[in-house]
């Protein structure tokens, strides 16, 4: 695959656009990133995957690219970014000695994560996951309260949609409002942890 | 280009990996483009995780879940499970707090409204209970009393009437003797009064004693006796005068030794007791003389006319 540069330029014209559409770069390198890792492509690749893309599309931005047309005139502004990670994705699994295997090919045994030291592993996994419990409960109660709340009735309701109902919001924005505080543990937690380690 | 509206369905099957090529592509431009339908799938994709944990997927999603995010899952995969099951094992221990707002306290899903409001239905009823049989058995015994007392009453009321009853007839048997002796004695007294008009006074009813006409310097002259015999209830004191000495006189009769008067009698006159002859007449009752003394009688001039004022008679009274 070819590494590509980020074209200052470019970059300057790809924030634009984001702006124009009320979006951030961070937002798009979340984006990217999960589309790569739904592609089982690794975590430790999934972030070189997306610097590559960005670079590609600034590149693109910029008027230069190497490719044949290089006017080519971006005809959809908002979903550029696809075609260029959906290339970055299969160059990624047609690079030398990588292959693409269906999930349902693979033995139980075999899955594209197998660790030969599982033993090991299982024991680290309980210290991890005691830790994770104990960050977990610190990190809740750093949470202010309503937050708090919201996120442990998310958790043990029976009907989200009665809990939406009762908060005067829709399913939809209860949602988002749960992903944002999952988001601030998320970060909570992987400090919490590393402090542990 | 805006983005198609997309369901929670169509979002956990692309989760699931159970989109056809073309769906997926396009699903995945368009989350791509779309930051909010980004944060839709990550929630979605949270939820469904959330849910994996709380053994709420349906069977067949349960097994796509297991086979893309359990037996071969990539490492991030598996780490969105171990926090989902990290958190729900944590909000299980905790305990939410009330949120400030009566909206966010009507979400708490253990203490439901409808559950307060009967738990105290209940208790005002138990109360409410509770109160009418005490205040039941209060009035029973209170009835209980009335009763007792309202035969109690009864009984003295009887006995009391039976009481009365029997004096009544006592009372009648008195009042009978009473009549017959009251009967007796009216007749007796009429035998008397018959008696006494048919038969003329005599000494034995009636005690005279005549005084002489007093001489000058002198009372009454010698002592008179005055007997009473049993019988006697009349006593007569005459005083004899030659001319006339009083126009009125005043009687007065009292023990000789002192005392009280026993009889005071004014205005008395003269009167002519034969020819030549005036006196003066005190009838007085004989019971007045209690007992054997002597006793005087003063005649008292009230229209002095040159006479002496007073004469007094000296006699001595026997009872018989």
């Amino acid at each position: 695959m070819v590494v590509s540069e980020l074209n200052q330029a470019g970059f300057e014209r790809l924030l634009a656009l984001l702006n124009a559409n009320e979006d951030t770069l961070n937002n798009l390198r979340e984006r990217l990133e999960f589309y790569f890792l739904r592609n089982r492509v690794p975590a430790s690749d999934a972030d070189r995957l997306t610097d590559e893309t960005i670079s590609r599309v600034t590149q693109k931005l910029a008027g230069d690219g190497g490719d044949e047309n290089p006017a080519e005139k971006i005809l959809n502004p908002r979903g550029f970014c696809m075609g260029f990670a959906w290339n970055v994705l299969h160059e990624y699994w047609r690079a030398p000695g990588r292959e693409t295997v269906d999930p349902d090919q693979l033995p139980p045994s075999r899955t594209p994560s197998y660790n030969p030291a599982k033993l090991e592993q299982e024991r680290e996994e309980t210290i991890l996951e005691q830790h994770r419990f104990a960050c977990m409960r610190q990190c809740l109660g750093e949470l202010p309260e309503k937050e708090r709340g919201l996120i442990i009735q998310n958790c043990t309701v029976e009907d989200r949609g009665k809990l939406a109902e009762q908060l005067s919001l829709t399913l939809t924005a209860l949602r988002i409002r749960v992903c944002r505080v999952r988001k601030k543990l998320r970060g909570c937690l992987a400090r919490c942890l590393k402090k542990l380690k | 280009m805006e983005t198609q509206p997309y369901n929670q369905r169509l979002i956990v099957r692309y989760l699931l990996d159970d989109l056809p090529e073309e769906e997926r592509l396009r699903f995945e431009d368009d989350y791509l483009s779309d930051h909010r339908l980004f944060e839709m799938m990550q929630a979605v994709e949270e939820e469904m995780i959330e849910d994996y944990v709380n053994d709420r997927l349906s069977e067949p999603d349960r097994a796509q879940f297991k086979r893309h995010y359990i037996e071969t899952a990539t490492s991030d995969r598996r780490e969105k499970v171990e926090f989902a099951r990290a958190l729900i094992a944590a909000a299980r221990v905790e305990t939410p707090k009330p949120a400030p707002s009566w909206r966010a306290g009507l979400a708490h899903p253990r203490i439901p409204i409808l559950s307060i409001g009967s738990a105290l239905a209940a208790i005002l009823l138990l109360v409410a209970a509770s109160w009418l049989f005490v205040e039941r058995s209060r009035l029973r015994q209170r009835l209980d009393l009335a009763h007792t007392e309202i035969a109690r009453r009864e009984q003295e009321l009887q006995l009391r009437a039976r009481e009365l009853q029997r004096q009544v007839a006592e009372q009648g048997a008195d009042n009978d003797r009473l009549t017959r002796e009251l009967e007796d004695t009216q007749k007796q007294l009429a035998r008397l009064r018959a008696e006494s008009a048919t038969s003329p006074q005599s000494s034995s009813q009636l005690a005279t004693i005549v005084f002489p006409p007093p001489t000058l310097g002198t009372g009454s002259g010698a002592e008179q006796v005055l007997i009473i015999r049993p019988g006697v209830n009349s006593v007569r004191l005459v005083c004899r005068f030659h001319s006339d000495v009083f126009e009125s006189s005043r009687a007065v009769v009292r023990p000789a030794a002192g005392g009280d008067a026993i009889w005071d009698q004014p205005g008395l006159k003269l009167r002519n007791i034969a020819p030549g002859r005036k006196a003066v007449v005190v009838n007085l009752p004989a019971y007045l003389f209690t007992a054997t003394k002597d006793y005087t009688l003063t005649l008292s001039d009230t229209a002095p006319t040159g006479t002496p004022d007073k004469i007094d008679y000296r006699f001595r009274v026997v009872k018989q």
